[in-house]
């Protein structure tokens, strides 16, 4: 139990979560969609690994459990099965939001620092990740590809500035295999009249190395990246990928000890910028685009993506945190934005699929889940293409490359006739056609 | 007994078992790897009283049927083998985890997940898997509705059923045994039997029941069995016609409610003192208005406005014991069934009754979290960790009020390890339009004072908690002639028996001819005597002597043993 006057960071430390391992009470919050937003008996879940694999072990309450004995030593870090359990988790945090509606527990945080301990145990990540790991400390990208393409996506008329008051960062994805959606970016970024610039050899921004528990190569990445951002002088850097946007926005302050205003910066997804302009007038959406589509939250974007406060100190009586802490429910995250600009392009009619906003359903390639489980997330990408079709879409739309290369893919294997757009290609289109 | 199985070093379960298990389900539905199954060691509400004292075990295996034919394998299996086991539905509580022994199968009935909504004759048939939260909804799309107990969406609706089934829209149609139809039992030593209608025609299920004697008295109960007599597999279970309109959701979490149509309101009514209160449940019961009709604790209150334990705490350290003395707060629901006009008939009869009663209506917010769908009942854990209620019971109103009295003024001695409640009489409700009040006595605990692990752990206020639990109310309610149910829950169900018409008597002969093995749960319903059993100072003197009185004051003819 957490000692009166024991400091606690809550970090990357698990130790630091015996006490929330302890006093999960088994709600099971973290498995169900919120009461008062759930429609149905079908989509009534939103963790996909324990509603595909059923033990729950693959949930996070029955996590709560394993990890109290593993801190308590009545269970061993070495065991085959709590790797598999560990990794099957895309770290979605639909557990994190679901729990902390009544709880004041870190099921989230938990899971990571779990991860970081057997990455410290030598027990993890799996080989499927030290392949990808490889390929980043190599190249200095997630694919393994020269570097020198980086750019190549970049069209020729998008001018960079000399005095950029924005750095957009495209990301791994959007530099190399979904190129259409950096594309768009930067025609919106032209079209706002935002003088920006981008990174010439921009690296990976260390996602896939957090996610996996790496702690260590990702902290020696954020502090990196962080340099070459602050060389470039901008005040705000701008992203079109949810993972790379909520890497910079939350876990590099927390691997590096500070809070999110401390960076130095402002982090901003394109889509927050899209809709206060769209708002102000200063870009137009008057291109027609007739059809029906859903919104697909990114996890990262969505619930994950509140600001980091970097916090120490100690519950105190009652449990209660001294200081008190900034506790993140998912509460603030960016949901309302891409709505907004969706429904101020001409044609376009917005529907709600039955899970959304803090509950939506994770695409499934995050967390390195798809590196190393392809089925689990191919069949979670699925239940989310079968969740749209329930609402007569035409489209899903995301606001994350990683999530609209899931569905286009699965779209594509399953035969399924549904659209998969990234919001910016949509706001580019209305923007010029 | 054979001990067998694998869990770490020591096999609990034979090898030859496991296989035989495992050909029901196949391999992908079935473990017993040792941290597959900790997730299923202390899950639920009871921590405080089977954790923190070191009773609760990682069971041997854990399997995962699909249908009934699997599960009555299963027990079959086990009985060959004399493996106990204990059946998980929503594992919301922890008479659904294994204690004191380490050879147990968990069988996890997730994966019976049928639900099927027969909208002429209003009723639902599900299956062990199926949630209350799912089954409201399927329920509302047909202007049908199901009652959501205190324990939340999340809760099993057989489990909920099998026992008292409390929902404070019970207030209208009563407690889960007015509520069942026909259901499928595997019994304890795996025989599928259909009851009820079913009986008849397998296809029935419309009607508790059947030929022969209501057998489904045996296997449910206020207190229930928790596992010990067999798994309900499924159950058919009454839908109520309901108002047409939607609920509109809104809010982001934490802060998420519906809004009432226009054909729903909530009405707050404060009343001048304890006896306009009582006199209130009693008025507006014969009168059968609402839907709804509840006095809950204060806390709640400050509970639902704070985002967190430290914002709770910041609150609750306003609140003066003379502020909630005067707190006597009615809470009606009122629900326009058939019309708008039955609503306003309702809404006039309410305050004709206030109005004669000296009580006044409050700014009541139109909106809810916590009756219709309880998205909030966890939130009970959220001031100190630890919740655990020391009543669940079912009395008059006017004994209800009397009760929370009663306990309202003893609960001070006990704090700490409890959190004060500065006197509050309790949550209490009629049921049924006054034919039973409801009443349950919640209380929070100082957790850091009676975990183990904790630095500032006192063996004392263990002691005293216990007293709390098993002690106080029992002679408080002995000693007046209250009723009490928390037998099975938190009172030694042996001990107390013998104040009680001998009824344990009957849960011996029923567990003797239907699970001679004792493999159901075998720890229930005597865990809390294991408990005393081990801990013989949690029981005061004075305790003893009450049961004594009345089991010797011979107020009813006792059973023969």
């Amino acid at each position: 139990m957490v000692q009166k006057g024991e400091h606690l960071k809550l970090g990357l430390d698990l130790k630091d979560y015996k006490y929330d391992a302890k006093y999960c009470v088994g709600c099971d919050m973290c498995r169900w969609v919120d009461f008062v937003y759930m429609s149905s008996a079908d989509f009534s879940q939103k963790c996909p690994p324990w509603q595909k694999y059923k033990l729950d072990a693959y949930g996070v309450a029955g996590k709560a459990r394993i990890i109290y004995d593993l801190l308590t030593g009545k269970l061993d870090y070495s065991s085959d099965s709590l790797r598999e359990i560990v990794y099957k988790c895309m770290l979605c945090g639909a557990c994190d939001a679901g729990c902390k509606r009544n709880l004041d527990l870190e099921p989230l945080m938990m899971l990571e620092a779990l991860r970081a301990k057997l990455v410290t145990e030598g027990l993890g990540p799996l080989p499927e990740h030290e392949k990808v790991t490889k390929r980043i400390e190599e190249s200095h990208n997630y694919y393994g590809r020269s570097q020198e393409q980086r750019l190549k996506w970049m069209p020729e008329e998008v001018n960079l500035a000399a005095n950029p008051e924005v750095l957009y960062f495209a990301g791994c994805r959007a530099s190399f295999t979904s190129t259409e959606i950096g594309q768009a970016a930067v025609r919106i970024l032209q079209a706002a009249k935002v003088p920006f610039t981008v990174l010439k050899e921009e690296p990976c921004c260390g996602y896939f190395l957090y996610a996996t528990g790496q702690v260590e190569k990702a902290r020696k990445l954020a502090e990196e990246n962080l340099k070459l951002v602050k060389e470039t002088g901008v005040k705000t850097v701008v992203f079109s990928c949810a993972e790379g946007y909520k890497t910079f926005k939350v876990d590099y302050p927390k691997l590096l000890g500070i809070s999110t205003n401390d960076l130095g910066f402002e982090v901003k997804h394109l889509v927050e910028l899209v809709s206060e302009w769209v708002k102000n007038n200063s870009l137009q959406l008057k291109n027609n685009i007739d059809m029906k589509v859903t919104y697909h939250d990114p996890c990262n974007l969505g619930r994950l993506s509140e600001p980091w406060f970097h916090w120490e100190g100690e519950r105190g009586d009652w449990g209660i945190y001294n200081p008190p802490r900034q506790i993140r429910r998912g509460t603030f995250g960016v949901y309302e934005p891409p709505r907004d600009i969706l429904k101020s392009i001409p044609g376009v009619e917005l529907v709600e699929m039955p899970r959304h906003h803090e509950n939506a359903w994770c695409c499934g390639s995050g967390g390195g889940v798809k590196e190393a489980f392809p089925e689990l997330a191919s069949w979670s990408a699925d239940e989310r293409l079968r969740e749209a079709s329930t609402v007569g879409t035409e489209a899903i739309v995301s606001a994350c490359p990683s999530c609209k290369e899931s569905f286009a893919q699965r779209a594509k294997v399953t035969k399924n006739r549904i659209k998969v757009y990234d919001i910016l290609e949509l706001v580019a289109k209305a923007i010029s056609g | 007994m054979k001990t067998t199985a694998k869990s770490q070093e020591k096999e609990y379960i034979s090898r030859e078992a496991y296989e035989a298990l495992k050909a029901i389900v196949g391999p992908e539905y079935i473990t017993d790897d040792p941290v597959h199954c900790q997730a299923y060691n202390a899950r639920g509400y009871g921590m405080e009283r089977w954790e923190f004292l070191g009773h609760c075990t990682r069971p041997a295996c854990v399997i995962l049927p699909k249908t009934t034919e699997e599960v009555a394998r299963i027990v079959r299996v086990c009985n060959r083998y004399e493996i106990p086991y204990v059946p998980a539905g929503a594992m919301f509580c922890m008479q659904s985890s294994p204690r004191f022994r380490q050879d147990f199968v968990t069988i996890d009935l997730k994966r019976m997940d049928k639900l099927e909504i027969d909208e002429k004759n209003m009723y639902a048939i599900v299956e062990t898997g199926i949630i209350y939260g799912q089954l409201f909804e399927e329920a509302v799309k047909r202007d049908l509705y199901t009652l959501v107990p205190g324990g939340g969406s999340q809760v099993s609706v057989i489990a909920n059923h099998l026992m008292h089934g409390m929902s404070p829209l019970g207030y209208r149609v009563g407690l889960s045994e007015r509520r069942m139809n026909a259901m499928e039992w595997v019994s304890p030593e795996g025989d599928i039997v259909r009851m009820g209608a079913r009986v008849i025609d397998q296809d029935s299920w419309y009607w508790q029941d059947g030929l022969g004697p209501n057998a489904i008295g045996l296997i449910r109960g206020y207190a229930g069995w928790n596992g010990a007599m067999g798994i309900v597999t499924k159950m058919s279970v009454k839908l109520y016609p309901f108002q047409p309109q939607r609920f509109e959701p809104e809010g982001i979490s934490p802060d998420t409610h519906v809004n009432l149509p226009s054909r729903m309101k909530f009405v707050n009514i404060t009343l001048p003192s304890e006896e306009a209160l009582e006199k209130a449940m009693y008025e507006i019961s014969h009168a059968q208005i609402g839907a709804a009709l509840t006095k809950v604790p204060p806390s709640w209150r400050v509970i639902h406005r704070a985002k967190d334990r430290n914002e709770f705490w910041q609150e609750w350290q306003k609140v003066s014991p003379e502020q909630l003395a005067k707190a006597y707060i009615l809470r009606v629901l009122l629900i326009g069934y058939t019309s708008e006009k039955q609503l306003e008939y309702e809404e006039r009869v309410l305050t004709d009754i206030v109005n004669e009663l000296g009580g006044s209506t409050r700014r009541t917010l139109q909106t809810d979290e916590s009756l219709l769908k309880f998205s909030d009942s966890a939130g009970m854990w959220m001031m100190t960790g630890g919740f655990m209620s020391s009543e669940i019971d079912v009395e008059s109103i006017r004994c209800s009020v009397k009760e929370g009295e009663i306990l309202g003024k003893k609960q001070g001695e006990f704090v700490p390890p409890l959190m004060t409640n500065y006197g509050d009489i309790g949550w209490f409700q009629s049921l049924e339009f006054g034919h039973q009040g409801y009443f349950e006595y919640v209380n929070y605990l100082k957790m850091e004072n009676i975990d183990p692990d904790s630095p500032q752990y006192n063996s004392e206020d263990v002691v005293r908690m216990w007293h709390w639990y098993l002690c106080e109310t029992l002679i408080r309610e002995l000693r007046t002639g209250l009723s009490t149910w928390c037998l099975g829950d938190t009172v030694p169900t042996r001990m107390a028996a013998r104040g009680f018409h001998d009824f344990d008597i009957w849960i011996d002969r029923f567990k003797k001819e239907f699970d001679p093995k004792s493999l159901s749960n075998p720890v229930e319903p005597y865990a809390v005597d294991e408990i005393v059993k081990r801990h013989p100072e949690f029981i005061t003197p004075e305790y003893r002597e009450a049961i004594t009185e009345v089991a010797e004051r011979g107020k009813s003819s006792k059973g023969k043993k």
